[in-house]
């Protein structure tokens, strides 16, 4: 126990001006400047996203070319990313935390190192993960952008492995179409396009759940 | 209860079909069932998926355009 006329000494308030200083916690989780970027992608902002492309096309070209890419690689890589990244940050309460460009640019590293993988046929996710290992704002939110990118990525191959009828439906039904207007567009009755809409379900949830990817996605999802 | 089932009654509380007590029994089980309530997950993440592929077009489009008229500017190829 310090006696009373401690807390009053130099050393005493040295210290504890240090703790202050060095110490106090980083703030977590303040949105950086650069969401203007993010919001020009999900607003459709031109103006916005060719000050994107005139920033981060080069660098990302050039380091696709050193990766045994060519331009056109480095083209669908960089779209294929900022898509990915608009699908992350429409998700309610999302935000950037790190400057804009080395996000994008760990982004566009992970989707090519699993293109690469995937040209050579060997597996993808756990690469994408271990590549970006590094504990920084943008190499977590980098790792969130590629593991969801997987996720949508089976989602939508098991979607297209469904009939063109079971599609429609989806596409009608879960864009806001009353089962009845369904069942008249499809020249179906209505008892049948609601039994029917919960098969097709069924099958693309099935079809989902027993791919083993979907359970490396879901056990990588479990350690975060 | 078959999946088809679990599916019909998830659609019905997603779009709000429901009871009310019909609604608070659902999520009492969606809060003691961990199965359940990643089924319900899964589909709420396939149902924005389609919902969204109109944005992800225009999106695609978009980008589209904008390396284009960037690329031509720039003559690179």
């Amino acid at each position: 126990m310090l006696p009373p006329t401690a807390f009053f000494s130099v050393e005493f308030c040295l210290i504890r001006r240090l703790n202050k200083v060095i110490l106090r916690p980083k703030p977590i989780n303040t949105m950086h400047r650069d969401q203007q970027y993010v919001q020009a992608l999900i607003d459709g902002d031109s103006r916005i996203i060719g000050k994107i492309y005139a920033r981060h096309a080069s660098k990302i070209k050039a380091w696709i070319e050193q990766n045994e890419g060519n331009a056109a690689d480095a083209k669908d890589v960089m779209q294929d990313a900022l898509i990915a990244i608009t699908r992350q940050a429409r998700k309610p309460g999302w935000k950037l935390t790190c400057p804009f460009g080395a996000f994008l640019f760990l982004v566009c590293k992970g989707k090519w190192f699993n293109e690469l993988k995937r040209r050579k046929q060997t597996g993808v996710t756990k690469m994408t993960l271990k590549g970006l290992a590094d504990e920084n704002d943008a190499s977590i939110l980098a790792g969130e952008v590629l593991r969801e990118e997987e996720k949508y990525n089976l989602f939508r191959q098991k979607f297209e492995t469904l009939s063109e009828g079971c599609q429609k439906l989806l596409r009608l039904a879960w864009n806001g179409r009353q089962l009845q207007e369904v069942a008249d567009e499809m020249n179906f009755s209505y008892g049948y396009v609601r039994k029917k809409k919960c098969e097709c379900i069924a099958r693309l949830m099935n079809a989902i759940q027993n791919a083993p990817e979907f359970h490396d996605l879901k056990s990588d999802e479990e350690k975060m | 209860m078959r999946k088809e089932e679990v599916i019909k009654k998830l659609e019905d509380y997603l779009d709000g079909n429901l009871s009310v007590a019909e609604c608070s029994d659902l999520e009492f089980q969606l809060a003691e069932d961990a199965v359940l309530f990643s089924e319900l997950r899964l589909l709420k993440e396939l149902r924005a998926m389609v919902v969204d592929e109109p944005a992800e077009q225009k999106l695609r489009e978009k980008l589209e355009d904008v390396y284009r008229s960037f690329f031509k500017k720039n003559k690179l190829p």
